[in-house]
């Protein structure tokens, strides 16, 4: 089973990230489980939620103490929530930053031995869709590094998920999103 | 034509309304209970569900509201939690005194004081002595299917009893899972238009309902007692025939049990909790621990005989309540120890949502054959 929590804020994205990632896994012919954790939801107001995603039903419930795969969809959080303590030590940790990973681990040393990737996933998407909502976009780099689902059911569950919104506005989020999967090329998370 | 979706546990208890075609759904939002309410608004406004959707001024109204549409022999659906279900109270013993086959969803969250929107069972066991069938679900599938069950099993003639079915405020309400959505016309087989003979509102044949009584009262709770113990045998029927429709029996309705035929050490669970616990059941079978789980399905009927029968060779038997009735105990730890005529060991856990997780449930299996009350925090 692989587990992922995401961390972000309000308007970002962070629930979409978990329903895109737990659709396209049911359309690979997975089992997933995504949900997320909000009290008064609001606008700019720390937000998480994760997912599961496994080849057999899933029995685990609850929210995600030691995730395979963490990501940051607002490197700010870090300073308002204590993201990295506790992390298992083959965790991947994806950051959205203009920073560097050399840069990232200096000003946190707490995950210097883990596996970190940083993309400018705000400004890839300001490039591409004029907005600064960059979750289409590093779920991109996520498959990138993981090929965790494939990108034919990632489109997909990306249409099923932004259905509401433009169709143009769905075709820049993939485009955004393909363009931050050329950054990576496969560096093989390992499940438990 | 069967469909696999991802759907929240409030998707799927919708779905259930919509497959049943529940005709009059009156409701008010409370949290985390609303996104059912507001999917089947969706769906009579896009034309894809044919129902009346009566918003209310309280639950107090949405309860009312249900047992008189029930009464002129419609099929109503509403949805509701903690706070909700407690403004409810006085009338819920009205719909079951009136013997209305009312389906309601309570989405279960910790009762106030202090606030909070997490899953708890106090709520519904508030209401545990109210008539109303009371049915706990274990994942989002359950839910969907008990939903389209619970109508076929409240209007059996031999039941006639409204039924309250849980479902665990955002570990299922706002947890996607895949669930299968049966096609419309496998239900419409399954589950025949409700065509009431005890409640009809006909101007040419009035009757009266729940009229002043004196010596005769008696009678009627007897009545409804009897109906509980029936629908101890309608629910099996149910489940068994729904099983054969889809493959998914439920544990029969009534009791799940779980890995207990050679089991020295069980313990017994009600809620999506389950699945959790069924996770640590297997990693201690693996390492050679003769571990079980029993769930409870149904709190009434409480399937007393079922659970005697299937805890028979346990040694050690424990009790999870995510409840308490403070200056009693655990309320379901209390009804099993009287059910078993044995001691069981009592944990208070998960109160308000807090987390159990796996490696509680591991610690909770090495702390059983003490007749205590534990607290696991």
């Amino acid at each position: 089973m692989l587990e992922i929590t995401i961390h972000g804020r309000g308007g970002q994205g962070v629930v979409v990230t978990s329903r895109i990632l737990g659709t396209a896994a049911l359309y690979d012919g997975l089992y997933a489980q995504d949900f997320p954790l909000y009290g008064a939801a609001r606008r700019g107001a720390p937000v998480m939620a994760f997912v599961r995603i496994d080849d057999k039903p899933i029995l685990l419930r609850g929210y995600i103490a030691k995730p395979d795969i963490l990501m940051l969809l607002d490197e700010s959080i870090i300073e308002v929530k204590d993201v990295f303590s506790d992390l298992p030590a083959d965790c991947t940790i994806i950051i959205n930053t203009t920073r560097n990973t050399g840069d990232f681990k200096d000003a946190h040393p707490e995950i210097k031995d883990l596996r970190v990737f940083c993309v400018d996933g705000t400004g890839i998407a300001l490039e591409y869709l004029k907005k600064p909502i960059p979750n289409v976009v590093i779920i991109g780099f996520l498959i990138g590094i993981t090929h965790l689902i494939t990108i034919d059911a990632f489109k997909k569950a990306v249409r099923d998920e932004l259905g509401k919104y433009p169709l143009d506005l769905i075709d820049k989020n993939i485009e955004g999103a393909l363009k931050a999967h050329e950054l990576v090329t496969g560096a093989g998370v390992t499940t438990r | 034509m069967d469909t696999r979706q991802m759907i929240a546990g409030n998707g799927a208890a919708a779905w259930g309304a919509r497959l049943a075609r529940a005709e009059i759904i009156p409701n008010f939002p409370i949290t985390p209970q609303t996104a059912i309410i507001e999917e089947i608004a969706s769906w009579i406004a896009s034309g894809e569900m044919d129902a009346d959707f009566l918003p209310m001024e309280s639950e107090h109204s949405v309860i009312s509201a249900l047992a008189a549409a029930s009464s002129a022999g419609t099929r109503v659906f509403s949805a509701t939690s903690s706070q909700g279900l407690m403004l409810m109270t006085e009338m819920m013993f009205v719909t079951s005194g009136l013997r209305l086959p009312v389906i309601l969803i309570n989405v279960s969250r910790g009762l106030s004081a202090p606030i909070t929107l997490w899953s708890d069972h106090n709520d519904v066991l508030v209401q545990r002595d109210s008539g109303w069938l009371q049915m706990f679900c274990s994942n989002n599938q359950e839910v969907l299917d008990s939903v389209v069950m619970g109508y076929k099993i409240a209007e059996n003639s031999e039941v006639l009893l409204p039924m309250m079915i849980n479902l665990d405020g955002f570990t299922l309400s706002a947890t996607r899972e895949p669930v299968e959505i049966p096609g419309q016309e496998v239900i419409d087989d399954f589950l025949p238009a409700y065509n009431p003979k005890h409640t009809i509102l006909d101007p040419k044949e009035p009757m009266s309902m729940g009229g002043a009584v004196f010596d005769e009262y008696m009678y009627f709770r007897s009545q409804q007692r009897m109906a509980m113990q029936n629908s101890k045998n309608v629910i099996t029927d149910v489940c068994a025939e729904w099983e054969k429709m889809t493959g998914r029996g439920w544990g029969g309705g009534l009791i799940e049990p779980y890995c207990l035929e050679d089991s020295e050490r069980a313990l017994m669970i009600c809620g999506s909790e389950s699945a959790t616990l069924k996770y640590t059941v297997d990693k201690l079978r693996a390492k050679g621990e003769k571990v079980g789980m029993l769930r409870l399905r149904t709190m009434r009927p409480f399937p007393c005989e079922e659970i005697v029968d299937a805890l028979s060779g346990v040694e050690e038997i424990g009790v999870i309540d995510q409840d308490i009735s403070p200056g009693s105990g655990g309320i379901i730890a209390t009804e099993v120890k009287a059910c078993l005529g044995r001691s069981v060991t009592s944990f208070i856990a998960g109160l308000g949502g807090r987390r159990i997780g796996a490696e509680k449930y591991e610690k909770i299996f090495g702390r059983l054959g003490r007749d205590v009350e534990e607290w696991i925090f």
